[in-house]
């Protein structure tokens, strides 16, 4: 079957899908955005989390054939999915309930060279993972970064138990979770600066 | 509830920039965090097959008959292979003893052991005709404990070896045998005014690290190959790749994928044999993707372990001997099992003084998955039996716990039970003042949450079984050793690369590191090359 | 496999009628995980996302009436008033992830003994109202469940909405699992007082084949209390009778030995749930009453 839908702002299509495939596989395997990771397939470790309309799920329990039509946003986007929403917030185009699909529509990607790492914009979530030493073996990160980035747009101080809850379907088997912990604290913390200075 | 623990700098290490002791950021965090790190799964080629593993769905048995032409007939598929299709006359592998058929032949010595691969256009179309392969199986009884792997009429897992442990084993079902005996611990029993003895029963675990095993396999046009795979060991891999692929080292050129976790696990070989098979057979580049159930399959777990252990001490709280014994399930295959025996015995004592030891450890092979390596391997299932002991003989003492560890400590000098010095410093008793000397949380700390707290700071948490009712804390301490004389004789170490740079006279600035981008220029058959990643061995 | 889209609930309907071996897929928590695994190869999938109504819910006198659809999250965020023992069970299901698909929908479709939703129906009272192309019928959640992972669905009908009964007293629900989130149940317990009729309703989970309310333990109760005088008074409820609910709670159960727990240790957590959970709601309705006393 054919499926056509927007990932990180750009329209895709993809044929010949089969209909047992997850949007999981589609994006792996299918668009060249293996970013989201293959690692539990059964939505226990969340290494897979994208947001489909804004909203964070596990990509491999969702069918291909489920997001004709649908906006995912993926690891690979999230820098400038980032990007844009700060832009947006800074002209008051913004509330505190998460990105409306009519704000996720209006967005696209800008290209990225993917040839280097360096000299790369990133997202305030991606920075502090690098910052607090919260990234080892990084299998388990674009899930986390995901739900994390999304976890702090919609609450910009969170406690320990929200970060908690917010990150309880993301296994880490490498960093014992403390310092992932503290990324996000120091997300937090650098946003709340940044918003207070302004 | 605020934030509590906000950190608003990173404050580790060195102040001098560049200086050593500075915390320095990973180089490949920025291509991790943005998912442009290339995992050994995210491999891609334009005309890839994908690999599947036909797995043995029962524990022993023999196979009478392979029958794969339903498999091959169907459309998509581009190779099924057997046992009969091995390229050479080298069909074994393994990590220490090469008894791991590449695929299975004659029998099946576990469940999940890999028996048949195919290689087809699409995953789907890999798994339904691996489903059409027909094996007819004739079970044989299983072995599962040392009973019944060393009982009279015990089937032998592995007929006719000849590795280097079978002249020092009682039963060819038992992979390696190391005994340890220092000192008299009979003779030192009788100054004992306490002894505790204690059966202690270890399960399985698992590393389940988070990337699966996988990886890609490209043929190359000298006949060579080109593998690209997450992996512990590339060296040992190789050794154990190109014989079975009929290939000179020289030809199997290995590419370190992107490794997602492994603690041990990936130590052994897994998918990198059969993808090397399978694209040398086709032509084409094969990716293979293990899911997590398989990836159960894949890798070797800690081995499950029963452990018997006596220790006595005086009133004063000394020890005076320890005897032990410890029968390790090395399960079908030996992977690192002599290994797991080594330090499982040259560190069953513990961090502790004890000049009387009488030690025996051995691996079995059952039919039971293969074990090896896994974080401590050896060093953690002697560790659970001995803390244990100590607490026993503590409680038996009535002394405190830490006070009886403290007492006993090992230190710089301590002979280990192999009578080797330890020349190191070895600041036990100070680490176990210390950990002693740390505040405890309050007992009930969702008191402090007060009255309006939602379910979540409760200890019952959201699955909210309590609100306090029938909680009660337990606090314990616990104190272990590892890599120190190393599985009998392994040398660990470090390197590190220093270059040094003038700039007009001047030494340079530090710069960023250049091998960053080589390595990722230097993979051309793959859309996205893998940057280096930092697994080290064990 | 065929993927089927339909774009609206009769479309769907229909769809179902000419394929009754279909097999909806919405939230896809449970069935891509058996796809993914190749535990199940469908003849065809029936996709219900695009079909809006299942995602709506309204708040009627007496009920909520909820899209089979509707995510946990959205039970957690907008109906912990009207549904509190949903809302509770709904936020141990799986992990945020799985609550922004899963639905009570899918638990009822799949009726896995272990669903989190069912101890909370059951409490609350529940109707399923299940269509086809022949007709629309409202079946009692008590016999909804018919076996393991069996329901009284017929193959050509669908769930559209559950009919819940609004909150007229203190809920609860209990829990047992290896960890604190991300976790299947060992077993579950769920209560429901309601003052207005003087009853109590439970739910029990992953204790027997099916979901089931404990009747016996309700009917005690439920004579206890009248007896008592304990709605009118709203004195705290004597350890004893506390004691014998949470007996014939654990009585109720008919629970198999399995790697998440065994049976003699199902009935005994069930007790102790069935314990708690009646004590917390009772000082819940206390705490109410006291309130009402005071403001009259």
């Amino acid at each position: 079957m054919r499926v056509n839908f927007t990932v990180n702002g750009r329209k895709q299509e993809a044929d010949d899908v089969w209909e047992g495939e997850s949007l999981l596989y589609v994006l792996r395997e299918r668009m060249g955005l293996p970013g989201s990771k293959n690692a539990c397939e059964q939505g226990e470790c969340g290494s897979c989390t994208v947001r489909l309309d804004g909203v964070p799920v596990c990509a491999c329990l969702v069918a291909a054939g489920q997001v004709e039509g649908r906006e995912v946003v993926t690891v690979e986007g999230l820098a400038d999915f980032a990007k844009q929403r700060e832009e947006s917030c800074a002209s008051g185009a913004c509330g505190s309930g998460g990105t409306s699909l009519q704000a996720a529509r209006q967005w696209s990607a800008k290209g990225t060279d993917s040839q280097t790492g360096e000299g790369e914009e990133l997202a305030p979530i991606q920075q502090a993972f690098i910052d607090a030493g919260a990234v080892q073996c990084g299998f388990c990160t674009p899930g986390l970064l995901v739900a994390a980035d999304e976890l702090l747009e919609r609450n910009a101080e969170p406690s320990d138990a929200d970060i908690r809850e917010a990150l309880s379907g993301n296994l880490c088997r490498c960093t014992g979770y403390e310092k992932i912990l503290d990324a996000v604290r120091l997300a937090a913390a650098r946003q709340d600066r940044q918003g207070s200075g302004v | 509830m605020g934030v509590t623990g906000t950190p608003t700098s990173i404050n580790q290490g060195s102040k001098t920039k560049g200086g050593i002791g500075e915390s320095t950021l990973r180089p490949d965090g920025t291509l991790k965090v943005t998912g442009e790190f290339a995992y050994s799964s995210d491999m891609w080629h334009e005309d890839m097959l994908w690999g599947h593993t036909l797995r043995s769905t029962t524990a022993h048995a023999e196979i009478r008959s392979i029958d794969t032409s339903e498999a091959l007939a169907m459309p998509g598929v581009h190779a099924v292979l057997t046992y009969d299709d091995l390229p050479t006359e080298v069909k074994n592998y393994g990590l220490e003893i090469q008894d791991t058929p590449v695929l299975a032949h004659g029998k099946v010595r576990h469940h999940g052991e890999p028996v048949a691969v195919v290689a087809a256009d699409h995953p789907e179309t890999a798994r339904r005709a691996a489903a059409k392969i027909k094996i007819d199986y004739a079970e044989l009884p299983v072995i599962t404990d040392e009973a019944s792997a060393t009982a009279p009429d015990a089937l032998l897992i592995h007929e006719g070896r000849d590795d280097h442990h079978i002249g020092h084993v009682p039963h060819p079902n038992i992979v390696h045998r190391q005994p340890i005996v220092r000192g008299n611990a009979d003779e030192a029993a009788e100054r004992a005014d306490v002894i505790v003895s204690g059966e202690y029963v270890f399960g399985m675990q698992d590393q389940a690290f988070l990337g699966p095993e996988s990886g890609m396999a490209v043929p190359g046009e000298d006949g060579g190959v080109d593998l690209y795979v997450a992996t512990q060991w590339l060296h040992s891999d190789l050794r154990q790749i190109a014989p079975v692929l009929g290939l000179p080292e020289e030809k199997v050129r290995m590419t370190l994928s992107g490794v997602g976790g492994a603690f041990g696990g990936r130590e052994d070989i897994s998918m990198q044999i059969h993808a090397c098979l399978l694209a040398l057979r086709t032509g084409k580049p094969v990716k293979m993707v293990y899911n997590r159930f398989e990836s159960f399959f894949g890798h070797v777990h800690r081995h499950p372990a029963k452990l018997w252990y006596e220790h006595g001490a005086t009133k004063d709280g000394k020890l005076t001997h320890m005897k032990c014994r410890i029968v390790l399930d090395g399960g079908a295959y030996a992977s690192a099992s002599p290994a797991v025996v080594g330090n499982a015995s040259s560190l069953s004592v513990g961090p502790y003084v004890v000049e009387d030891v009488d030690i025996e450890a051995i691996a079995l092979y059952t039919n039971n998955p293969p074990c090896g390596a896994m974080r401590g391997f050896g060093a953690v299932q002697a560790c659970f039996a001995y803390e244990a002991q100590m607490d026993k003989l503590a409680a038996k003492l009535d002394m405190d716990p830490v006070e009886f560890r403290r007492l006993n400590a090992m230190e710089q000098g301590t002979l280990l039970p192999t009578g080797q010095p330890c020349d190191s410093p070895a600041p036990v008793a100070e680490l176990l003042r210390r950990v002693k000397a740390m505040p405890l949380p309050p007992e009930q700390q969702w008191l402090a949450a007060g009255e309006e707290a939602d379910v979540r700071a409760l200890p019952g948490g959201l699955s909210n079984t309590t609100h306090g009712e029938g909680v009660v804390r337990g606090i314990g301490y616990a104190v272990g050793i590892k890599n120190v004389g190393f599985s009998e004789g392994f040398d660990d170490y470090s390197t590190a690369r220093v270059r040094m740079e003038v700039v007009n006279g001047e030494p340079s600035r530090p710069c960023t590191p250049r091998w960053r981008r080589s390595a990722r220029a230097a993979s051309p058959s793959t859309r996205r090359s893998p940057a280096p990643s930092w697994a080290s061995p064990r | 496999m065929d993927f089927l889209r339909p774009a609206s609930w009769e479309e769907a309907l229909a769809a179902k009628a000419e394929h009754p071996t279909a097999v909806p897929i919405a939230g896809g928590t449970d069935v891509m995980v058996e796809i993914n695994f190749d535990h199940r190869r469908p003849e065809y999938l029936l996709d219900l996302n695009r079909i809006g109504e299942l995602r709506e819910w309204e708040v009627g006198e007496e009920t909520v009436r909820l899209g089979a659809s509707v995510p946990y999250t959205q039970i957690m965020d907008h109906l912990r008033a009207e549904l509190p023992g949903l809302a509770l069970a709904a936020h141990t299901v799986g992990s945020p992830q799985i609550r922004n698909r899963g639905s009570v929908g899918g638990n009822l479709g799949a009726a896995s003994p272990a669903g989190d939703s069912h101890p909370a129906l059951l409490s609350a009272g529940a109707e399923v109202e299940a269509e086809s192309v022949r007709g629309t019928r409202l079946i009692p959640v008590e016999e909804f469940y018919t076996g393991v992972k069996r329901n009284a669905l017929e193959p050509d009908e669908l769930i559209k909405r559950v009919h819940i009964k609004k909150a007229d007293g203190p809920q609860q629900f209990s829990k047992v699992g290896t960890r604190n989130a991300m976790v299947i149940a060992v077993c579950a317990f769920g209560i429901a007082l309601h003052p207005a009729t003087r009853t109590v309703k439970t739910g029990i989970g992953s204790a027997a084949p099916t979901p089931l309310r404990a009747r016996a333990a309700e009917d005690f109760l439920n004579a206890a209390l009248e007896e008592g005088g304990f709605w009118e008074s709203g004195k705290i409820i004597t350890p004893s009778i506390a004691k014998q609910f949470a007996e014939l709670a654990s009585g109720a159960c008919n629970p198999i030995d399995d790697v998440r727990g065994t049976a003699k240790y199902r009935r005994h957590a069930v007790g102790i749930m069935a314990r708690r959970t009646l004590g917390w709601t009772w000082e819940q309705y206390r705490g109410t009453a006291r309130t009402l006393e005071g403001a009259a």
